[in-house]
């Protein structure tokens, strides 16, 4: 794309973005500068009515949601490699399919390592 | 050209205010947040010199999982929530000794680059279908490597993350 196209395609994004970012602003603002404010130590509490809250805010959660998280990165990245070849893979030869299958299989078997070391399962 | 000019200017001044603020912050979790400013302006930038994949490759791959896992990495520490003190160390000589290093490596990277002109002259942007041609007919054995790198990181992850107790897993076994 030239260049000059392709910084006013941005321009509208960044329209957008500007344009979204005034609206919740305004919205912010005006409650801030609409709302009276009586606070109490019960309107303030997480909630007003159930259960109090017991305990710190900050709970050390399990290990096990870190290899999700993990395994979440590299399928992430391998997504990322996907999108190229979707784009023009009506216009590749059999060999770009080729290919994908291979890197994607590749992956499988990382897949499949995670599976049979159990740490797809939740206990 | 004058716009894209403008817009470095501002992105490079948020991004200057976040990365200070990211080591100055007290706090683990808005240290995180203050990050993924700074890999938004990175973000960003990319956009501005004609890169797009990159920039939303940098969006979703950084914004979207690194720092979830730096979240998830603060969250499975005991790290507390809100001020923690334990956060300096007497290293500050030697990060600003490697901060000058890595300046001045940039800094000579790019002077070789482009040298004293100051004016970089995009034609156009780099399209992703582009991209996709070039990986598949130019680029396609360091294409096959990346996954063969990912499958190598997955497993490091996996050794590392896991809890290898052969007696532990026996048990849960008989369990179920």
């Amino acid at each position: 794309m030239p260049i000059d196209a392709y910084y006013r395609s941005y321009l509208q994004v960044a329209a957008v973005g500007l344009l979204g970012l005034g609206l919740f602003g305004a919205m912010i603002g005006l409650a801030k500068v609409l709302q009276p404010r009586r606070l109490s130590d019960l309107k303030s509490s997480i909630y007003e009515c159930g259960v109090e809250p017991l305990g710190d805010e900050w709970s050390q959660s399990q290990v096990r949601y870190y290899v999700f998280a993990l395994l979440f990165v590299v399928f992430d990245v391998e997504a990322i490699f996907v999108f190229p070849w979707a784009v023009i893979m009506g216009t590749l030869s059999w060999a770009a399919l080729v290919e994908m299958v291979i890197f994607i299989l590749i992956l499988a078997v990382a897949l499949l390592y995670a599976v049979r070391k159990g740490v797809l399962r939740w206990i | 050209m004058v716009g894209p000019n403008i817009a470095f200017w501002i992105i490079a001044l948020v991004m200057a205010y976040a990365g200070v603020r990211l080591v100055t912050t007290r706090n683990v979790v808005h240290a995180a947040l203050y990050l993924m400013i700074v890999l938004a302006g990175t973000a960003a930038i990319f956009l501005l010199l004609g890169a797009e994949f990159l920039g939303w490759t940098q969006v979703l791959v950084y914004i979207g999982a690194i720092v979830v896992l730096f979240l998830f990495g603060v969250m499975l520490t005991r790290a507390t929530y809100g001020e923690s003190k334990g956060l300096d160390n007497d290293q500050r000589v030697l990060a600003a000794t490697v901060a000058v290093i890595v300046f001045l490596v940039f800094a000579g990277a790019m002077w070789k680059a482009f040298g004293a002109s100051t004016e970089i002259v995009l034609e156009k942007s780099t399209t992703v279908s582009e991209l996709g041609r070039d990986l598949m007919t130019n680029w396609v054995l360091p294409f096959e490597a990346v996954s063969l790198v990912l499958l190598a990181s997955l497993i490091g992850a996996i050794t590392l993350a896991r809890r290898d107790d052969p007696e532990h897993v026996r048990d849960r076994g008989v369990e179920r």
